[in-house]
């Protein structure tokens, strides 16, 4: 026994497809206005009859034209001057100008602010044995600032009893009292044109000295003597300029000294009496 | 005009990494950091050695954490140059992911209330202290926040488009949901806010149509879409998890168990001006590190537009309106926003370090706040100004941005610990301090340690340059040795540690943060610098030598008004007296 919302139900169901029929055949009406009529008809009779009348519809028909209207769509857009590549098209763009506009700055910062990829000023020599003979390793430096702990320089040497000396041309623009610091385990010289400047030599754990040292302006050479005896090893070398903090040696005043150098004029390519 | 609003986020974006691009180095080594990178480390051996290093599948806690960021951080510094130190490298990366959560408010704000509400969302989270100081230096938080965002991004395209959702749209899903549960397993709340949504529209289905069939053949469609996306979730978030790797379907819910219990870091920490236990934190601890540590802008934006969404809820309730695609999104921003805090405080889950635990729902309310910023325009544009949204606009636009260019006048002020913020509400960061945690991830000591060697060189320059310093304090020993500078040693706090050479050793200086009153160790020790903002202690230094050897010290810098104070970022230091400094 049907109840009375369900027989109302299904005479809505009922009218919505005989105004659906009646737009199909009138050949004075726009057909498509029917499928409004089609679905409420649809609508209805599930709501009423709430049976499987309503899986009986084609699913694959209903997206043959869906797709029919997406053509639609899309024929109508492209006589609007819009396509669907077109539009891909222009999105693509505005993502790429907005991600430029978020990246290029972000890249050319990190590119000016970072340090130059360029080999140290540096000479380093590193030997196997504590008291520099022997063969060496020979590479270049960014800094003279190490701490191996208790490892090794570098693979194939040592923990204990190695030594490294390490050669560099300063280049002072003008005359200055320059503060050199050096802290070592366990001993470290630091010469300068020759002559000792700092030493921290001798068997010790991590030790500090430094002195202030009146040099021209000019070329003047740098060389560090180190060596290890056993357990931790590490070494630093840190200067002030212009009163400022000791720190690092600025690379812009270093320059390399070359691969091989000479006894007697270890900066001669620097200062460009030797080619 | 769109396409305007969207240059005008792009450059707000850019801007901020720019910012993050020449100040990254100014970023100390949170206590968290070294666990994070070791594990990313563990993770990475766990892959190259097979499973034969089996490191990462029980390291301390973290073990419980995937390691999405954690394993990508640990590729980046593989990758990067030598002649950045990794300590950088990995800073940089953090914020540039920071940066990346950014870009996802932008989004979801755009999808919501359009290129204006995104434009504006941007802006107020690029202001955010609290989130940008977090982006450099905390690989939890910050990376979780922004795998957050933009699943919930997602979730509001998917929720607008059901049940017609694009392929697209589940996969992008499916990775931020799967991203952000590598990074803490607690993104699964994710996945249940998708089942809560697709139960929804099945609901609304059943009862327009009238029929529980028709909502119920709907589920069973949506649901397998739904069980793919959990799928690929789950697959994502295990593939940088070791340990859940072992079984994957038990282990990441164990994770899960452990989280909401977390007892690791029980102590007492200062609360509303009274101590309080992590274990027991108070039912309105989340509500006074909201209400304090946000912009006063963002807060009341924030709390505005929610309170306009729970309205329009209410009227869809009421069947006045008829719920929508952006109804829906919008719903999803809300649960998304609220639920999280408001579990946390009805359970009285364990919570420490202020806000950084729901750091994840800044971004959120900073697009809850944008959206409302687009609603009071449009609306003082009808009520007051005769439909003139261009002057409406304008002025909009002056309001906000004048609020915020205040806020980032006082982030360049905090540089570089932003994320010691307070609002005004509080006082500021002087008024918290010592109410509420202030420096609670060690930051300052960066700064501390640059400052005492500034300070000892300009005041005992003979010494310095042939004498060593022995320093401690209350950071990690491996952040400590990061620090020091050349003629400096740290005395580690554990005896066991020390080497021989330092196990009698007692030290020269001790340099003190707020947490956990660690600044109030030693108080015998005359204070020599500080490390402040806005007139709050974050470090204090201590000079513990034998007062025949020591330099002269003053008393605190606050203690004697219109004494002599010079000042470099922050760090205040008293002008050195004549005394035993050149008898000696």
């Amino acid at each position: 026994m049907s109840t009375l919302p369900e027989l109302a139900g299904l005479a809505d169901a009922e009218a919505h497809a005989r105004a659906a029929l009646a737009i199909v055949e009138d050949p004075s009406t726009t057909p498509s206005t029917a499928r409004v009529h089609i679905s409420a008809g649809w609508q209805a009779l599930e709501r009423a009859a709430d049976d499987d009348r309503a899986d009986a519809v084609d699913r694959n028909a209903l997206r043959r034209e869906t797709q029919r209207l997406f053509a639609a769509v899309r024929s109508a857009q492209s006589e609007h001057g819009e396509t669907p590549a077109r539009d891909g098209r222009r999105r693509l763009a505005r993502f790429a100008g907005l991600a430029a506009v978020i990246v290029v700055p972000a890249v050319t910062a990190l590119a000016l602010t970072m340090p130059p990829f360029r080999e140290g000023p540096w000479r380093a020599a590193f030997f196997a044995t504590k008291d520099r003979t022997g063969p060496a390793i020979v590479r270049r430096d960014g800094d003279v600032r190490y701490n191996w702990a208790g490892g090794r320089p570098m693979a194939g040497y040592p923990k204990d009893r190695f030594s490294v000396q390490w050669d560099t041309c300063l280049v002072l623009p003008e005359s200055l009292e320059v503060a050199f610091r050096l802290t070592s385990d366990d001993g470290a010289r630091l010469l300068i044109d020759g002559e000792r400047a700092v030493d921290n030599w001798g068997l010790h754990g991590s030790r500090t000295r430094g002195e202030r040292v009146a040099l021209d302006a000019g070329v003047h050479h740098l060389r560090v003597l180190y060596f290890d005896e056993h357990q931790d090893a590490s070494i630093a070398l840190t200067a002030s300029f212009y009163g400022e903090r000791p720190e690092a040696i600025p690379a812009r005043l270093l320059r390399y000294p070359g691969a091989t150098l000479d006894a007697d004029d270890p900066c001669g390519a620097v200062h460009g009496v030797r080619e | 005009m769109r396409l305007a609003f969207d240059i005008a986020s792009a450059v707000v974006i850019a801007a901020v990494a720019v910012c993050v691009v020449l100040t990254f180095r100014d970023y100390g080594i949170t206590w968290d950091e070294p666990w994070h990178w070791a594990y990313g480390n563990h993770i990475a051996h766990w892959f190259e050695t097979g499973g034969a290093d089996r490191s990462a599948l029980s390291y301390r806690a973290d073990y419980l954490y995937g390691g999405a960021f954690d394993l990508l951080a640990a590729w980046v510094r593989r990758a990067s140059p030598e002649s950045i130190p990794h300590w950088q490298t990995q800073h940089l990366l953090g914020a540039m992911v920071g940066v990346l959560g950014l870009v996802g408010t932008w989004r979801l704000a755009r999808h919501l209330g359009g290129p204006a509400a995104g434009l504006a969302a941007t802006l107020m989270l690029a202001t955010t202290p609290v989130y940008y100081g977090h982006m450099f230096n905390n690989p939890k938080d910050v990376p979780f926040a922004v795998g957050y965002v933009w699943a919930v991004h997602a979730l509001c395209i998917v929720a607008a488009r059901l049940p017609a959702v694009r392929r697209r749209d589940w996969l992008l899903l499916s990775v931020a949901t799967g991203l952000a549960m590598g990074v803490r397993v607690g993104g699964l709340l994710i996945l249940c806010y998708l089942v809560a949504v697709v139960a929804w529209v099945c609901w609304q289905r059943a009862r327009q149509t009238q029929s529980l069939r028709v909502g119920l053949d709907l589920g069973r469609h949506l649901g397998l879409a739904t069980a793919g996306v959990i799928a690929g979730a789950w697959a994502v978030m295990l593939a940088p998890w070791p340990w859940a790797l072992g079984d994957p379907l038990r282990r990441p819910v164990l994770a899960l168990g452990q989280m909401t219990r977390y007892l690791l870091h029980e102590r007492t920490m200062p609360f509303a001006g009274a101590p309080m236990r992590t274990t027991e934190p108070r039912w309105d601890y989340l509500v006074h590190y909201f209400g304090l540590k946000l912009p006063l802008l963002l807060l009341v934006l924030a709390a505005v537009g929610l309170g306009v969404a729970a309205l329009g809820w209410r009227a869809r309730q009421r069947g006045t309106v008829s719920w929508d695609g952006r109804g829906r999104a919008v719903g999803v921003l809300g649960l998304a926003t609220l639920f999280p805090p408001l579990y946390a405080a009805t359970v009285g889950s364990v919570l420490y370090d202020g806000l950084r635990h729901f750091l994840f729902v800044v971004p959120l309310l900073a697009v809850a706040a944008g959206c409302t910023v687009v609603l009071v325009t449009r609306w003082v544009a009808a009520r007051w100004l005769c439909g003139r949204s261009g002057a409406a606009a304008a002025g909009t636009a002056l309001v906000v941005g004048g609020l915020c260019g205040r806020t980032v006048v006082q982030m360049v002020a905090l540089h570089p610990h932003q994320y010691v913020y307070f609002n005004e509400l509080a006082g500021g960061l002087a008024g918290a301090s010592g109410n509420y945690d202030t420096d609670y991830y060690g930051n300052a000591y960066k700064e501390g340690f640059g400052d005492l060697a500034d300070y000892l060189w300009r005041t005992e320059p003979d010494a310095y340059l042939n004498h060593d310093y022995v320093l401690s304090g209350c950071i990690p020993d491996v952040i400590a040795y990061d620090y020091l500078k050349p003629g400096f040693q740290w005395r580690e706090r554990d005896l066991w540690r020390r080497p021989p050479a330092m196990a009698n050793v007692e030290p020269d200086f001790y340099l003190g943060y707020t947490r956990a009153d660690c600044d109030r160790n030693h108080a015998d020790a005359p204070e020599v610098l500080r490390v402040q903002r806005d007139g709050a202690l974050l470090l204090r230094i201590r000079d513990r030598r034998s007062p025949a050897t020591a330099q002269p010290v003053e008393p605190p810098p606050e203690a004697e008004p219109g004494r002599y104070r010079g000042r470099r970022r922050g760090a205040t230091w008293d002008k050195p007296s004549p005394g035993p400094a050149e008898a000696r």
